[in-house]
């Protein structure tokens, strides 16, 4: 008997064999553990090297493994050094791939289908759906701030991090069109690196050099360059470093206008996404406006803030509560909604919460605006229902075995 | 090992363990040597302290008891609750709160001289010039040691202010700076609140001939001084020298008495917000109050008590102050205060530390003789002081919820008496259900850790936890089914990792020798807790992130206390699924459940340390409590773990093998 099983065991295909092994709780067990260490370290990098910075790192597909700086230990002094730890830590992303695999081959497909398991099955499919939606809001979600005065209109959303170069048309002394140079290309230019990016609705190209994603445009006769950067039209660009975080990130470049050819035409220009005013430059006696700034999107509908509330506790700065009474433009139609902490708006796809507002210095300020976070996130409510399917499998399960605890401690009381 | 010799170690470190709490707590609470000599200090009466423990004021956002406002402004500066100090007759005086409030507002000469001030780092003075080579590195020194140097503080406290509002990372000399030169303020404010009763004002006629009048007396001729002035500028004339004066005496006692203390209700119905002195004489003297004759009043009732606390009825005046003000506050403000007062009084926390002590106690010795008539009594006795501790806990939780009406676990410090009581009460429910006596020798042990660290977390944290909350957690609906699952789900791991670390105990001293089927039931008590940790921490964990989900967009953003949460989730999973997969036996399950408790440690406590640039001494003091938390826990499992090897390094025959282990690797 024991030899046949043998047998059997030895002539498993390679395909079934990779099937048990991605299927095996002793995996789900390791995937377990890793994910709890990867948990610890994330909480414990973002202290030092900020939550956005640490995401990218710990979530990037296209690596497989990274290695974790975090606070170090045992510092009486309080001040914050970074240690490296060697450990070399598999890409979350691929971890959570992995382990949501794992889970729908093992947790579902081969487990035993029977009465008693059907709560365990009930809560391996719920959090295969969790993992689902958080990988569709991975890929998938929108995020950005409209900021809005009383009595004003806007219809976009300013992205937190996306710093894109926008090359603006006019047409009867206003922006009839907007050609953008997307974010992602940018920032993985190198600081010593120069590209060209082809601008096909565009009569000429642009070539951008020294892209610094944080940078501090310096004024070079007040203070001269440090360590040789170039000065282009008075200004040079100091390097600020990240920040942890990287919202605060304004970036800098150079810019060249090129014609078709690939011959410059006039200066080099400099941008900065700290100036308030865009660089002018005119080809073949037509303007347009270069300008290095957060990413703008427009959104489906306007919002109108009618009305701005913030209600302190009394006798402190301290807000208790605001909220704004904003009117949705859409088309012809008009909508009056409130807004405020713990009840946004959902409309078309689009969640509006009440972020912030300002000015916060000023006690009573003539006019007051309302910030406006916009998130379009198509797994917005699937955390939810995950939610009562977990909890009703997780309840089933666990008071099906304490009724059982209770009875057999019952028993043996008795005996 | 014998098992009689066993029971006495256990006895040995179970009393090791109560010496350590009892240190713990005793250091955390007692004040600080001074040996501080003040001839002419008087104490306050019993009368007095218990009158000016009723005024209601307003701060923080809030009405509540002037003697809670002493009690954190106490905590704030000091870092303790009272001063030992000796008087001119060599007796002890023990300086309460309420009794510095009354000293920094009503005699400030002699709160000038007491040791008020913690300074975490002397390297802080050191900056400043200041040395006292009879000092400590962290020590508490009076206002008379600092005073000279109040401008430098104020100073490097501004730029150090500055470059934070810049985002920059300070280092915790810088905070701790900043943190000083705030208490300063606050400290000066207070002791200058009431110097225009004491000083008066000069009020001259003509220059060099004056006479000191109250300032209620100059706001009631305000209309006059005003005319005056007004003939002065319009014949354009140059205000006399002593007029100037008069309008700088009045400017700098509007200043000192513009904060510190807001005892005074609004005159109108639908206003909130309260009133310092300074406020009413500047509202008066320009105009902005309409009901000048209840500002004068209000201004004239301080006057009245500055007179009395000098030579007076000094009570019954602080009495009648009291009243007046509570009797214009509504009935809104007015009904928490009476809760807020009863609370204070009952002290519940306190009461229920007795009660499990001596449980903790009766335990220990009904370990001693087991099986007989007196081990039936002292078992007895556990069970009545742990239940009346459980409800003393579960009384302070419901009395907390009264005050401020809001679900009664929204700050860390109320975590520790909701943690403590959802541990406590399991435990019973499970010795209910196994009568086995050991979860009821786990409970008062729960019971009391969890009284010691609630008392010494309120000294250490010096933060009213009763405020109101910022706007994002004004949600009654999240906050009640979020927080209390998960801090719910705290409380089960750490139970769960309690008889855990019993189970490890007890194979280590040979207990379960006389009775074959303790680990198994310990086995199964320990991880049928962890199930339920499982299903608390999941559950919470998910509803915490829908929360974030509809109030801020992002259902998961990776902040450290989510991560903590999602920890312990992954760590009970790792259990359950270590076990179904053969992984993890007996042994394993223990050790791998004791380690719960460090999880759910980081995730309750050690989060909120992490924030960089927030460091202050009493926050660092508490991270390396953590450390040594984590140092004791990891060498019982290390112990555990020889153990492990050690007893079972010969097959066990098959009676003794755990049921809970699969016998072999099952798949899912």
């Amino acid at each position: 008997m024991e030899s046949s099983v043998t047998k059997t065991a030895r002539r498993k295909s390679p395909a079934l064999a990779v099937f048990d092994f991605l299927a095996s709780l002793k995996l789900a067990t390791v995937l377990l553990l890793l994910l709890f260490v990867l948990t610890w370290l994330a909480t414990l990098e973002q202290t030092v090297n900020g939550l956005r910075p640490m995401m990218l790192k710990y979530f990037n597909w296209k690596e497989l493994f990274f290695f974790p700086e975090i606070g170090r230990p045992f510092n009486n002094t309080g001040e914050e050094q970074k240690v490296t730890v060697f450990f070399p830590m598999i890409s979350g992303f691929w971890l959570c791939a992995l382990f949501t695999l794992n889970l729908t081959l093992g947790g579902l497909v081969r487990i035993r289908k029977t009465a008693r398991v059907v709560p365990v099955i009930v809560s391996h499919f719920s959090i295969v759906f969790l993992m689902v939606a958080a990988g569709v809001t991975h890929f998938m979600e929108e995020r950005g701030a409209l900021m809005v005065y009383e009595g004003e209109t806007s219809n976009v959303a300013q992205d937190y991090h996306e710093q894109v170069i926008e090359v603006s048309e006019f047409a009867n002394g206003a922006v009839s069109k907007v050609h953008l140079i997307e974010g992602k290309p940018l920032t993985s230019l190198k600081p010593d690196e120069t590209r060209i990016f082809k601008m096909a609705n565009l009569p000429f190209d642009l070539k951008v050099s020294n892209f610094i994603e944080n940078a501090q445009p310096m004024p070079a006769m007040m203070q001269p360059p440090t360590q040789g950067q170039e000065v282009v039209d008075r200004f040079w660009l100091r390097d600020s470093g990240p920040m942890k975080e990287t919202e605060l990130h304004q970036a800098g470049c150079f810019v060249e206008v090129l014609s078709k050819e690939g011959q410059p035409v006039g200066e080099k220009i400099i941008l900065a996404s700290r100036s308030n005013y865009p660089a002018t430059v005119s080809y073949e006696g037509r303007p347009y406006l270069i300008n290095l700034r957060k990413k703008l999107w427009v959104l489906p509908f306007a919002v109108q803030l009618d009305e701005f509330r913030v209600e302190r506790d009394p006798g402190t700065n301290r807000p208790a509560t605001f909220e704004s009474d904003v009117t949705r433009l859409d088309g012809g139609t008009r909508e009056e909604v409130h807004i405020k902490m713990n009840e946004p708006m959902r409309r078309e796809g689009y969640t509006f919460f009440q972020t912030n507002w300002g000015p916060q210095d000023e006690e009573n300020p003539d006019r007051y605006y309302s910030v406006l976070e916009v998130v379009k996130n198509p797994a917005d409510h699937w955390p939810l229902a995950s939610l009562i399917v977990v909890m009703a499998g997780l309840c089933w399960q666990f008071g099906a075995s304490l009724f059982r605890f209770m009875s057999k401690s019952k028993k043996e009381a008795t005996s | 090992m014998k098992t009689s010799i066993g029971r006495w170690i256990a006895f040995a470190l179970a009393g090791i363990f109560l010496l350590g709490l009892f240190v713990y707590g005793v250091r955390g609470l007692s004040p600080q040597k001074t040996g501080l000599v003040i001839d002419e200090y008087e104490e306050w009466s019993d009368e007095v302290l218990a009158a000016a423990r009723e005024i209601p004021v307003q701060e923080g956002g809030r009405v509540k008891p002037l003697d809670t406002q002493a009690h954190y402004a106490m905590l704030k500066l000091r870092g303790d609750r009272k001063i030992k100090i000796e008087n001119g007759q060599g007796e002890k005086v023990v300086i309460t709160p309420m009794a510095l409030m009354l000293d920094m507002l009503f005699r400030p000469e002699i709160a000038h001289r007491l040791p008020v001030f913690r300074v975490e780092n002397s390297e802080i003075l050191e900056a400043v010039g200041l040395e006292f080579p009879d000092r400590g590195k962290r020590d508490r020194y009076s206002f008379d040691e600092l005073k000279e140097k109040m401008s430098a503080f104020m100073e490097r406290a501004g730029d150090f202010q500055a470059r934070k509002q810049r985002r920059e990372t300070l280092s915790p000399v810088e905070e701790q700076t900043i943190s000083l030169a705030s208490n300063l303020r606050d400290y000066y404010y207070l002791t200058h609140y009431l110097d225009f009763a004491r000083n008066k004002v000069e009020l001259s006629v003509v220059e060099g001939e004056g006479k000191k009048v109250p300032m209620s007396v100059v706001m009631a001729v305000k209309e006059m001084i005003a005319e005056a002035i007004r003939e002065s500028q319009q014949n354009g004339e140059e205000l006399p020298t002593h007029v100037q004066d008069f309008l700088a005496q009045i400017q700098q006692a509007t200043m000192n008495s513009s904060f510190g203390l807001h005892p005074f209700p609004p005159y109108a119905r639908d206003e909130k917000e309260w009133s310092s002195a300074g406020e009413l004489l500047q509202g008066t003297i320009t105009g902005q109050i309409t009901e000048v004759g209840k500002a004068i009043e209000d201004v004239k009732s301080l006057e009245t008590l500055v007179a009395a606390a000098g030579g007076g009825d000094f009570a019954k005046e602080l009495k009648a102050f009291g009243e007046r003000t509570s009797a214009r506050a509504s009935e809104g403000e007015m009904r928490p205060l009476r809760w807020e007062l009863s609370y204070q009084k009952a002290g519940w926390i306190k009461n229920a530390l007795y009660c499990f002590g001596f449980g903790t106690l009766a335990a220990l010795f009904s370990l001693l003789a087991p099986k007989t008539k007196a081990s039936s009594i002292l078992r007895l006795t556990v069970w009545i002081l742990t239940s009346a501790g459980l409800l003393l806990f579960f009384a302070a939780i419901v009395h907390r919820y009264l005050v401020v009406l809001r679900p009664p676990v929204t700050t860390l410090y109320e975590t520790i008496p909701f943690i403590t009581a959802c541990s406590v009460a399991v435990a019973l429910f499970v010795e209910g259900i196994t009568r086995r006596g050991l979860a009821l020798g786990v409970a008062p042990v729960l019971g009391l850790g969890g009284a010691v660290l609630a008392l010494v977390f309120e000294v250490s944290n010096a933060t009213d936890s009763l405020d109101p909350l910022v706007a994002v957690l004004r949600s009654n609906f999240w906050l009640t089914t979020h927080v209390l699952t998960i801090t719910f789900g705290y409380a089960a791991g750490l139970l769960a990792a309690a008889f855990s670390a019993v189970y490890i105990l007890c194979r280590l001293l040979g207990l379960d020798r006389e009775s074959p089927d303790l680990r198994r039931t310990l086995t199964r008590i320990s991880y049928g807790v962890v199930c339920f940790a499982l299903l608390l921490s999941m559950v919470g964990t998910i509803l915490g992130g829908i929360w974030a989900n509809y109030s801020w967009g992002r259902f998961w953003g990776w902040d450290p206390k989510e991560n903590g949460a999602l920890m312990i989730v992954l760590w009970t999973l790792v259990i359950l699924h270590g076990r179904f997969a053969g992984l993890l036996r007996e042994w394993g399950i223990h050790l791998a459940t004791v380690f719960l408790a460090i999880v759910v440690t980081f995730s309750w406590f050690h989060v909120n340390m992490l924030g960089t640039g927030l460091h202050s001494y009493g926050f660092m003091e508490g991270k390396n409590k953590i450390f040594f938390f984590y140092g004791a826990i990891s060498a019982l499992m290390l112990t555990g773990f020889i153990g492990s090897l050690v007893l079972d390094r010969k097959p066990r025959k098959k009676s003794e093998t755990d049921d809970l282990s699969p016998a072999k690797p099952q798949e899912a």
